[in-house]
């Protein structure tokens, strides 16, 4: 029925979307907390970055195929014998894009190993590094939307916004998955608590930062996109623009119980009733922004291959092939 | 207050989603769509407003018999394409483009236009 290309977009953004949240959350947002943390909390980190990179090298994969079955017009059986393949990899900016983005993904496994030992846990140069990697992969999915190809300042503006868009999302979004496993695994001790009571101010702190630059960059992407306020209600994609929103608010609206309410709770050890309780509501709201931010990542994946709001007008010369 | 900006900026946000469809759609084109010029044209200019991928983009111009009066291969730079012409006598011609945009979605369209006789 739907698109395999929505499914493929969803599994690539999804996938590379955790792993460098996981990143940023272990190298900044929690590093003094995750250095205490179990051997199993690690190891259970290590796995998720692991099988995050390889399905998000699949899924890439899988995308470049579509694409490129898409862009020559050609039976997907024929690309693989004739140049095809070749000539979107080294022809198309979007190949050039892809070919950049599967080097940074076999940077980011090489420097994640070295994060992992002892020597490279302490290098602020591994660190910087592996940050850096990770921001560079989450940032170049920007080349495959439409933020790019916008001719002039323009398209260099709304490039920039959408790159700083994705980290930020994967700041937020991302490292909610390495938060919701510290919670889950934190003991009844009081340093345990202590250690999920850190984390989790230092979380907000981040997440104060990510929605900031969301909100510009997302100002600055709805300056080029949205082309009027009806096209919200009378487009699929306005549409679905409107129910990311709602996800979005209810986001927040956890966020801030989270912080304002439950985490100065967490007093002492998780014996003390409220303490226990606190820790309990804020396991299971840190789960529910986790799901919440997949379904969004699912709109986002839908989003990307229906025509904007902005475009439905400009169609009188020419019909258009969606894929 | 805090309330109102929340909103505003969800809203904001909201429509930051980015990495929706951009289709090269043509903007404009010399000669004009549906013009009637004096002299023939050396080539034909088309202005689109997207960046185009010159591996994927195409355009052919026929006359009216069908037969292709362009030299062939098209000169695409950024979000233009140029294709040279051969001699047109009076007539009408048409054009017909292929786009594929740097953000890899496709479009095609076409328009005639006439040269005038003397």
């Amino acid at each position: 029925m739907a698109d395999p290309l929505i499914y493929v977009r969803a599994i690539h953004f999804a996938a590379t979307i955790t792993l460098a949240g996981v990143v940023f959350f272990v190298v900044c947002i929690a590093g003094p907390v995750f250095r205490d943390a179990s051997a199993k909390v690690r190891l259970w980190l290590a796995w998720i970055v692991w099988s995050a990179l390889l399905l998000a090298v699949l899924s890439g994969a899988a995308w470049f195929v579509l694409v490129a079955q898409s862009m020559s017009g050609q039976p997907l059986a024929d690309i693989f014998s004739g140049g095809i393949l070749w000539t979107v990899l080294s022809q198309t900016g979007f190949g050039r894009d892809w070919l950049l983005r599967f080097a940074l993904a076999c940077l980011l496994a090489i420097l994640f190993a070295l994060l992992l030992s002892t020597q490279g846990a302490k290098s602020v140069w591994i660190k910087s590094a592996v940050v850096t990697a990770a921001a560079g992969l989450v940032g170049t999915l920007a080349w495959a939307g439409h933020a790019v190809g916008g001719p002039g300042i323009e398209g260099i503006v709304h490039a920039a916004a959408d790159v700083l868009h994705l980290i930020a999302a994967a700041a937020w979004v991302g490292a909610l998955v390495p938060l919701a496993l510290l919670l889950l695994t934190t003991g009844r001790d009081a340093r345990s608590v202590a250690g999920a009571r850190a984390a989790t101010v230092r979380f907000s702190t981040f997440g104060i930062a990510s929605v900031g630059t969301l909100l510009v960059t997302g100002a600055i992407n709805t300056w080029y996109l949205v082309g009027s306020v009806h096209a919200l209600a009378d487009t699929d994609y306005g549409r679905l623009v409107l129910t990311k929103v709602a996800l979005f608010l209810g986001m927040v609206a956890i966020a801030a119980v989270n912080r304002l309410r439950l985490t100065p709770r967490l007093v002492g050890d998780a014996n003390a009733v409220a303490s226990a309780n606190a820790l309990r509501q804020l396991r299971r709201n840190v789960v529910i922004e986790v799901l919440v931010g997949a379904v969004i990542i699912a709109i986002v994946a839908v989003l990307g291959v229906t025509p904007p709001g902005a475009h439905e007008d400009l169609m009188p010369h020419a019909h258009h092939h969606s894929h | 207050m805090r309330m109102h900006i929340t909103i505003v900026s969800c809203l904001l946000i909201a429509f930051g989603t980015g990495a929706a469809q951009a289709h090269a759609f043509l903007d404009h084109a010399s000669p004009l769509v549906g013009s009637t010029v004096r002299n023939a044209p050396r080539e034909v200019t088309l202005s689109f407003t997207q960046n185009l991928e010159p591996a994927f983009s195409s355009v052919e111009v026929t006359d009216a018999g069908g037969g292709r009066v362009d030299q062939g291969k098209a000169e695409i730079s950024g979000s233009t394409m140029r294709i040279g012409l051969k001699t047109l006598a009076p007539g009408s011609y048409k054009v017909h483009w292929h786009a594929l945009s740097v953000d890899t979605h496709k479009t095609e369209g076409s328009f005639s236009f006439h040269v005038g006789g003397p």
